[in-house]
């Protein structure tokens, strides 16, 4: 099925989660992201072997144990996953932030659309 | 345009076929990425921040409406309803998945289409002059002596693992250059030497990236004959000699600045007396047998009424005035005319087009272009043989598309890569850049007069800011997106490198900072001066004064 543009391109102002502009503990938190092997789409790692499409589903972690997250992302064969990687992100509200504007990006999708 | 023959269909559905185990067995975890991705690349395969993004060749820019009507129906079918065309005269498609990417190749093939060697150390999809074949001032149609290139250089044995990238560019014109040759690896001119014989120029070492050059003269006049061998003892010179060592300084202009033209020339020149009489020569027939795929169409003739009409619609619709005042070029057939399709209305991404305005040009090219559309390096689109007293009616029929604006060449008419909004290279957005300013300039247009500016979102040069007349590059400045300014590039037969202007802006001041070099110009511009000539006249300081002096 195909999406039609204006579903498909919201842009981050209307998709990003409202409310998490400034976290109340604006400590910074490891999570692991990489590709789905399947259709390229940004993926998170939940733990247990499993990812999600959400952000604010990754498990996250502390600086100290992103080694050990992506270790155990790796795990599995054939691994559904394209070359995960650890990034940085804030929590706020349950919430997750990431740090980078291109993982934001990633994560809520180009702020362009071919319709605005 | 060239149709495939028996061969080229069996060697297209062959590769299909090769292509659809890789990716099962990329799939079944048989195949590791590491092993896939050169794999899949040889077949114009990215992976990107979103999705997978396939580049799909459009040989020299030429594509029927059949090919079109593909294109829309990957859009629909496979994307999300648009693609994106490119400053290499292909497209792209941004939201890919990998698991669909052997059906849509099967359906790419059924229209002689394909993403082979869209990537990869190889030689690239060979761009030509858009307004081939139909161009007042051309010696010749550059457009068979690519397609000649682009079957030499398929698949060849000795140059699909080059050090880098290699990029050519042909033009036919007599003195202008729309195809952008001095900043390609290899540029090729076409030339009349003395004795009137139609030759190459052929010139060597352009390139963009994160160390631009113009390309040199390596063989003032190369008989047509001699194109494949010679081509052949260039890439071999920078194949033995290339640097593999280092990607930064691995294409072939860091061996032309390493070596000098001189050095570079006798290597040229010592592997090409070495090759001898070579099988790779061209005789006239093989070069007719090509070039009747590219013979002119049936132009019909001017009917008495046509340009009375034109003229009528002009006197009566200034909008329609406009548009054929900016987008409209001379034909060499006097009673037809080259359309440019902008494809940059403001405010939206450059280059972009939905499915349906492609099915929509499909249609025009076929009532009003003889079946033709080319794809220019400035990502527009050209309808290149318009009869004159249709130009109205087709103008009519491109406003309703949303495709009829009278921007070709001006300040809204913006080349941008896809940026950090898609690509896994950039360091900054440049869609809401070009978005923003092209809103903004928009009504200055005509005031301004032709103005090119081009953006790209990291030291790649995608988007050719190098030769921008006005270039803005997207850098990361600890997280935070700023944008360096150059002015006075140029992209043209004039071919020249911009200066970077001073430090880099933030986002939100890209737009002002853009405004104020132009109102320099404006107050400073003599009759008939464009950007990049009062620029060379005054220097930087009156554009730097505007832009960084304290107030």
């Amino acid at each position: 099925m195909s999406l039609d543009v204006t579903d498909a391109d919201p842009g981050p102002m209307d998709s990003e989660p409202a409310g998490d502009v400034t976290p109340v503990a604006s400590e910074t938190r490891r999570a692991v992201t990489g590709n789905r092997l399947r259709d390229g789409r940004p993926v998170y790692f939940i733990g247990n072997g499993r990812w999600s499409d959400t952000i604010d589903e990754a498990a996250h972690v502390a600086a100290e144990e992103a080694e050990r997250l992506l270790t155990e992302a790796q795990q599995g064969k054939p691994h559904p996953v394209v070359a995960p990687y650890v990034f940085d992100v804030t929590v706020a509200n349950g919430r997750l932030r990431p740090v980078s504007l291109r993982e934001r990006i990633r994560a809520f999708g180009p702020t362009v659309g071919l319709r605005r | 345009m060239y149709r495939y023959d028996e061969f080229d269909r069996r060697f297209l559905e062959a590769r299909v076929a090769q292509y659809r185990d890789q990716v099962r067995r990329r799939l079944a975890g048989e195949l590791s990425e590491d092993e896939f991705r050169p794999l899949r690349l040889m077949n114009g395969l990215y992976l990107q921040l979103h999705a997978y993004m396939l580049r799909i060749a459009i040989p020299y820019g030429t594509l029927s409406p059949e090919k079109l009507r593909m294109l829309a129906k990957i859009a629909r079918r496979y994307d999300r309803g648009y693609g994106h065309f490119t400053t290499r005269q292909n497209i792209q498609f941004n939201w890919i998945k990998l698991e669909e990417t052997p059906d849509i190749l099967a359906e790419l093939a059924t229209v002689e289409m394909h993403g082979i060697q869209t990537s990869g150390n190889c030689i690239r999809n060979v761009t030509a002059d858009p307004l081939a074949g139909a161009a007042a001032d051309e010696i010749e149609d550059p457009r068979p002596y690519c397609e000649i290139i682009r079957q030499w250089s398929t698949l060849h044995p000795e140059f699909s693992f080059l050090p880098r990238k290699f990029k050519i560019a042909v033009s036919g014109a007599v003195a202008a250059d729309r195809a952008a040759v001095r900043v390609h690896d290899i540029g090729l001119y076409l030339r009349r030497n003395a004795a009137g014989e139609v030759g190459f120029e052929v010139l060597v070492g352009g390139g963009l990236g994160r160390t631009p050059m113009i390309a040199k003269t390596l063989r003032a006049f190369l008989p047509k004959r001699q194109l494949l061998p010679y081509l052949e003892a260039t890439l071999r010179v920078y194949n033995e000699f290339g640097r593999r060592d280092n990607l930064f300084k691995s294409r072939i202009k860091i061996l032309v600045q390493s070596l000098g033209i001189e050095k570079m020339r006798e290597a040229v020149e010592a592997e090409f007396a070495v090759m001898g009489e070579s099988p790779l020569e061209l005789p006239p027939e093989t070069i007719a047998a090509i070039s009747a795929h590219f013979a002119p169409p049936p132009f019909a003739a001017a009917a008495e009424e046509d340009e009375a009409a034109l003229e009528e619609a002009r006197a009566s619709d200034p909008a329609f005035a406009r548009w054929v005042a900016r987008n409209v070029v001379r034909h060499r057939v006097e009673s037809y005319a080259i359309a440019i399709v902008s494809l940059k209305p403001p405010g939206r991404p450059p280059g972009d087009v939905t499915a349906e305005q492609m099915e929509r040009l499909a249609e025009l090219a076929e009532i009003f272009s003889l079946g033709e559309i080319r794809v220019t390096h400035e990502q527009n689109l050209v309808l290149p043989h318009v009869r004159r007293g249709d130009l109205p009616e087709l103008w009519w029929r491109l406003r309703a598309a949303d495709l009829g604006h009278a921007n070709a060449g001006l300040a809204s008419d913006i080349i941008a890569c896809p940026g950090l909004d898609y690509c896994s290279l950039a360091n900054a957005r440049s869609i809401p850049v070009a978005q923003d300013l092209s809103r903004h300039l928009a009504a200055r247009d005509h005031e301004i007069g032709e103005l090119r500016i081009k953006i790209s979102g990291c030291i790649n040069a995608c988007g050719h800011h190098h030769v921008g007349h006005i270039g803005i590059l997207g850098v990361d400045k600890n997280g935070e997106e700023f944008y360096q300014i150059t002015i006075g590039g140029s992209a043209d037969e004039n071919a020249a490198l911009g200066a970077i202007i001073g430090p880099a802006v933030a986002a939100d001041a890209v737009t002002s900072a853009v405004d104020k070099l132009i109102d320099v110009y404006l107050r400073e511009r003599r009759e008939g001066e464009r950007f990049p000539e009062t620029y060379r006249r005054l220097g930087a300081a009156p554009f730097k004064e505007a832009l960084y002096a304290a107030h």
